[in-house]
């Protein structure tokens, strides 16, 4: 109840782009939780009581989005595709941050050769783009293997890996600053562990700037799995439905003059980065604002 | 110029748009002389000070006459402020003289260079190309004074000007001041939370509490014979301030070395500071007094380990047990106070959280709770302390609250850094009141770091300088 009302209180604080991005996380959480029960048809059905379905047929009364080339009912594809979607945020975002928070922790705290180390490990991950990474990782891992646990493996990992060097540098900045600070310096003198001082005083100090990144990195996540469904590496439509690669198909149907097939999985896409950008960007833009209303 | 004639203040009120922060302040500004305006913090002196320079913030609200002169100058407690790092420092003075006094932009440059000359930089040359960060904090502020002094104010206002500086940086500003004062006839005003500086700087002295003027008067009759009873016992405190010298005083040595160096944690080959042959003795008190940058904080850091440092021949005796480095479990027999409380306090913690993470591991579990109280009483807090959080405190608050924690582990050794540097004098007398009386229930060795020789002379029994 008392997270309730926090949350509450965090929302009316917040400034309207905000707000807006808020909304739309929460309602993709709802679509995620319920979508299973809510898609009239499985994602991977074409046929119902023994009628198969028609192909590419426009948005009508037995399905509100119409069907897309392959006979796919497009509102079942679209709300089971945050299924993968979602899948992917829990899996990469927890991955990089632990491993980059923990890295910037130690950096700060060693300093000398395991800073050096660590810095030289996080300027090589900088350079790799998530995209490519996820192809070298489906590629490697799985052996260009394509279906649902691949294709969401490779984008979570990929993204993880990108997001770890950037983690990494933001918390080994607001570290270095924490590890400075009175608190931490008269722990060491007194012999406190380093290890309580680290977990207790300097990771709970050091995580401020966290959620903006988080957000970044669910936004590209997700970006990273549809951009790998959409080469062919990703999900494929007989083990999971995924936006992406619709959309790759859909690119042919536009020609012929079907909207429904690409739109509708775009505006999904569209709303859980759109989401999580509006999120990562006005959270600190408004405290910023807040920073300046308090001087 | 309007030169004979008295600036003034009368009935000035400042205020924000609920309260007034500064009320009814009336005092006179003699030419040729040195006014002091001085308080605790949040006494209103520095708003007092903005008003009279025009420099207050937008929404602030004024009431009453300011007849200060056009040409006002205020000089702030930080240096860097007064300065754009971009541009060379000497150039900066060249523009004033050229504003203020109308000169030639060569005769400028020829005379901000004469200029850093008189006030004993050495190679002024070489230092009018030199930036802002270049300079220590001591050196900018006689530069920010020579800067101010160019624009040939009638009235120079330091606002707090000296007190980030040491003893001999401060007496080298107020001299600066002094001669210029002599050569020009200006008005100036000191503010300052300081009554020593008042006493040896000012002719005229108005003491400020909570905005409003609790009393003023020439500074002879206002320091001998004060009337209000807050300052009187600022002044008793301050002037009879008595240490109760230590009787007991043991030959056992508890920390003794032949030789530290600490060495600086970013570039591991460069040495910051070296000390040889020191020794303190169990119940001893010892300050070391140095001016600012001459390493003192560093030789503690480098003592206690967070600083590389190389320790010849050491030997402790704590706990009848002799070691011959500074060890992890050394240290659990050490106390630490900084500087400033409000850094010393994790600001997620409330007080009792953060004296139970000291305690834990040496404290036994059961007595944790216990020992808080005990400690928080000894510094004289109560209970209620132990759940607040860190921003509920006040600084002199706070800073007990940072020696009950530094108590809480029972040490030996109690090293304190500028404890009192951050706190107003008020506050100051209190904690080193303090430190006397639990010295001596605690059976504490201390080492004490300060500039002051204030806070030395009071609290120790024997001082080093470096």
């Amino acid at each position: 109840m008392r997270l309730f009302s926090n949350l509450l209180n965090k929302f009316k604080m917040a400034s309207l782009p905000l707000r807006s991005g808020y909304l739309m996380i929460g309602l993709v959480f709802l679509v995620y939780v319920f979508g299973p029960y809510l898609a009239p048809f499985d994602f991977d059905q074409i046929r119902d009581d023994g009628t198969k379905f028609q192909t590419l047929a426009p948005p009508n009364a037995a399905h509100l989005f119409g069907t897309s080339n392959l006979g796919f009912d497009v509102l079942s594809r679209t709300i089971l595709g945050f299924q993968p979607a979602v899948a992917v945020i829990v899996i990469s975002v927890p991955l990089g941050v632990v491993i980059g928070s923990i890295a910037g922790v130690l950096a700060a705290f060693f300093r000398g050769w395991v800073d050096r180390i660590l810095n030289f490990l996080a300027d090589l991950l900088f350079v790799f783009p998530a995209l490519v990474l996820s192809m070298v990782v489906s590629l490697g891992i799985y052996a260009g293997q394509t279906g649902f646990v691949s294709g969401v493996m490779a984008a979570a990992i990929s993204t993880a890996i990108a997001f770890i060097p950037k983690y990494f540098r933001a918390v080994r900045v607001e570290a270095s600053q924490v590890i400075g600070s009175g608190y931490v310096q008269i722990s060491i003198a007194s012999g406190v562990s380093s290890w309580r001082i680290l977990a207790q005083q300097v990771l709970p100090n050091s995580i401020r700037v966290l959620p903006i990144l988080i957000s970044k990195n669910a936004a590209d996540a997700v970006l990273v799995l549809a951009g790998l469904g959409f080469l062919g590496l990703g999900i494929t439509p007989d083990t999971g439905a995924e936006w992406g690669y619709d959309l790759s198909l859909a690119v042919g149907d536009l020609l012929v003059g079907a909207w429904w097939t690409a739109f509708f999985p775009s505006l999904a896409l569209l709303l859980l980065v759109l989401g999580f950008s509006l999120i990562a960007e006005w959270s600190a833009e408004d405290s910023l604002r807040r920073k300046r209303e308090s001087l | 110029m309007t030169n004979k004639e008295n600036f003034a203040v009368q009935e000035l009120s400042l205020g924000i748009a609920s309260r007034w922060l500064v009320e009814d302040v009336s005092f006179e500004i003699p030419m040729n002389q040195t006014v002091g305006l001085f308080g605790s913090s949040g006494s209103g002196k520095s708003s007092i000070a903005r008003a009279l320079a025009n420099q207050l913030a937008p929404e602030i609200i004024t009431r009453g006459i300011l007849s200060a002169p056009e040409r006002t100058s205020l000089v702030q407690q930080n240096p860097f402020l007064s300065f754009n790092p971009v541009i060379c420092v000497g150039d900066q003075i060249a523009e004033v003289l050229v504003r203020g006094k109308g000169m030639e932009q060569k005769e400028a440059s020829i005379q901000a260079v004469k200029l850093i000359g008189d006030l004993g930089l050495t190679e002024p040359a070489k230092r009018y190309k030199d930036f802002s960060l270049q300079f220590s904090g001591g050196e900018l502020q006689r530069l920010a004074v020579a800067k101010a002094l160019a624009f040939d104010p009638n009235l120079l206002i330091l606002d707090e000007a000296t007190s980030a500086l040491d003893e001999a940086n401060q007496n080298l500003v107020l001299d600066f001041v002094g001669r210029h004062q002599q050569q020009t006839g200006c008005a100036v005003i000191l503010v300052s939370h300081s009554l020593e500086l008042i006493k040896e700087r000012c002719s005229y002295a108005v003491f400020l509490e909570s905005g409003q003027v609790m009393e003023q008067g020439s500074v002879d009759t206002l320091l001998t014979i004060p009337k209000s009873e807050r300052l009187q016992k600022l002044v008793s405190a301050r002037q009879g301030f008595r240490k109760n010298t230590n009787s007991k005083l043991s030959s056992e040595q508890i920390l003794s070395f032949e030789e530290i160096t600490v060495f600086n944690p970013d570039q591991p080959r460069s040495e910051l500071v070296s000390v040889s042959n020191f020794s303190l003795a169990k119940g001893e008190s010892v300050g070391i007094v140095a001016p600012s940058g001459s390493g003192k904080s560093s030789l503690l850091k480098g003592l206690l380990g967070s600083y590389p440092a190389k320790l010849r021949n050491a030997k402790l005796t704590l706990r009848e047990t002799v070691l011959t480095r500074v060890s992890q479990k050394a240290k659990q027999s050490f106390g630490y106070v900084l500087q400033d409380p409000r850094d010393s306090f994790d600001p997620r913690r409330i007080i009792g959280s953060s004296l139970a993470f000291a305690a834990k591991g040496i404290v036994a579990k059961g007595i944790i709770e216990k020992a808080i109280v005990e400690v928080l009483d000894d510094v004289g807090l109560d209970t209620s302390f132990a759940t607040r959080l860190p921003s509920q405190l006040s600084g002199g608050q706070l800073q007990r609250a940072s020696i009950a924690r530094s108590l809480i582990t029972k040490p030996e050794v109690l090293f304190l850094d500028e404890p009192t540097s951050a706190l107003d004098q008020e506050n100051e007398v209190l904690i080193l009141d303090l430190l006397q009386s639990l010295r001596e229930k605690y059976g504490l060795t201390i080492l004490l770091i300060s500039h002051s020789s204030f806070v030395t002379k009071a609290a120790t029994d024997r001082v080093i300088s470096l």
